[in-house]
């Protein structure tokens, strides 16, 4: 196991004792990700980082949101879909079943409809719509990047190692990132400007305060989501982005090509780990 | 209109404070009526363009992934026949008079 130099750091790193040393000087970077093409190594990276810094006596998480993912065959035991699962001291494995979030998700959606208005069942119509946002295209995404806000923002570890699935994945919700936050402060702002007008013609009726905009609130929350999203992928300080590659021409032209999409989206590369 | 203001509660209804409730609801007819109404109209259509922002996918008009949508869903739900309704019938020029 060899790793490669490591651009933030301008220092050649030579085995994997060098990866170790990242990590001692720069205890802030809580949160570890590797990435890269499959079947490269990420896996085996993220487990022997995770199973070295708890030996080091930190709480470590390692999640992956990959439904192929392998951490319950580096682990031997089956951890799909169970929550975070301590495999020794300190070392905590979690294998997020996106599927199933999204599921519950949606049953969530359907509680509060029927909550909300007092129905026994959720409309046809709105059935519909909520059954086949399941075939949506980056409906996964969103779900597997929803779930680690709430890995993260439970804050129970010193260290999230973050084994990624293909490089696609992060970047897509990247850029969705962005689109998404303008979307949301455009139909912010329209409600804001529905909500003037509602008072409007509230006043003009004499009538009191007009209810509370929930959907405001709502917005407002998604927004926070999305953001906390994006910032755990771009935090300067607290993450470490480490491609993993093989001496291999193609892979390092790909890697290359991807270290520069993901330098366009902040993301703070910690540096390159070659299992060639 | 059933939704139109009641004047303030007078103790005599014949007296000069039902007079002035009267006065007032007149008033309100003749300046405001309209107004409210526009605001009302314009606030309405406002809530079928936002619903149309983020479920346009519900009539396939391709919006972001949906699954932020999801948590606006169930505010929307009283509105979406109508919505649907308005976006789908067939329009002419008179739509813009009335």
């Amino acid at each position: 196991m060899v790793t490669e130099r490591a651009p933030r750091d301008n220092a050649s790193l030579s085995g994997s004792t060098q990866l170790a040393a990242t990590f001692r000087d720069h205890p802030e970077r809580q949160y570890v990700m590797f990435g890269g093409k499959g079947g490269l190594g990420k896996t085996t990276f993220s487990a022997a980082t995770a199973w070295w810094l708890a030996q080091q006596g930190k709480r470590v998480l390692v999640f992956s949101v990959d439904p192929q993912a392998s951490l319950s065959d580096i682990f031997q035991q089956d951890i799909f879909g169970k929550g975070p699962v301590k495999i020794v001291d300190n070392l905590w494995a979690q294998e997020i079943d996106a599927d199933r979030h999204i599921k519950e998700y949606q049953d969530e959606v359907r509680q509060k409809i029927r909550d909300m208005y007092g129905l026994d069942e959720v409309p046809a119509e709105i059935e519909d719509y909520i059954q086949a946002t399941s075939a949506e295209p980056a409906m996964e995404e969103s779900a597997i990047f929803d779930s680690v806000v709430d890995i993260v923002n439970q804050g129970d570890y010193d260290y999230y190692i973050y084994d990624l699935v293909p490089l696609g994945h992060a970047l897509y919700y990247l850029s969705m990132a962005k689109v998404y936050d303008e979307w949301i402060g455009k139909i912010t702002q329209l409600r804001e400007q529905m909500r003037e007008y509602e008072e409007v013609a509230a006043r003009m009726k004499r009538q009191k305060e007009v209810d509370e905009d929930q959907i405001l609130g709502e917005l407002q929350y998604i927004r926070n989501r999305i953001n906390s999203a994006s910032r755990i992928l771009t935090d300067r300080e607290k993450t470490a982005f480490f491609f993993v590659v093989i001496p291999e021409q193609m892979i390092l032209l790909d890697t290359k090509k991807a270290a520069e999409l993901f330098a366009r989206f902040d993301v703070p590369i910690g540096g390159m780990s070659s299992t060639g | 209109m059933p939704d139109e203001p009641r004047p303030v509660q007078d103790d005599q209804p014949g007296g000069l404070k039902g007079v002035f409730g009267r006065l007032r609801e007149v008033t309100y007819g003749m300046a405001a009526h309209d107004m409210t109404r526009y605001a009302l109209r314009t606030r309405a259509s406002m809530e079928h363009l936002f619903i149309l922002t983020t479920m346009g996918d519900m009539l396939g008009v391709p919006i972001l992934p949906p699954y932020y949508s999801l948590r606006l869903l169930p505010y929307a739900v009283p509105q979406i026949a109508t919505w649907k309704r308005r976006m789908l019938r067939e329009k002419d020029l008179t739509d813009a008079m009335f």
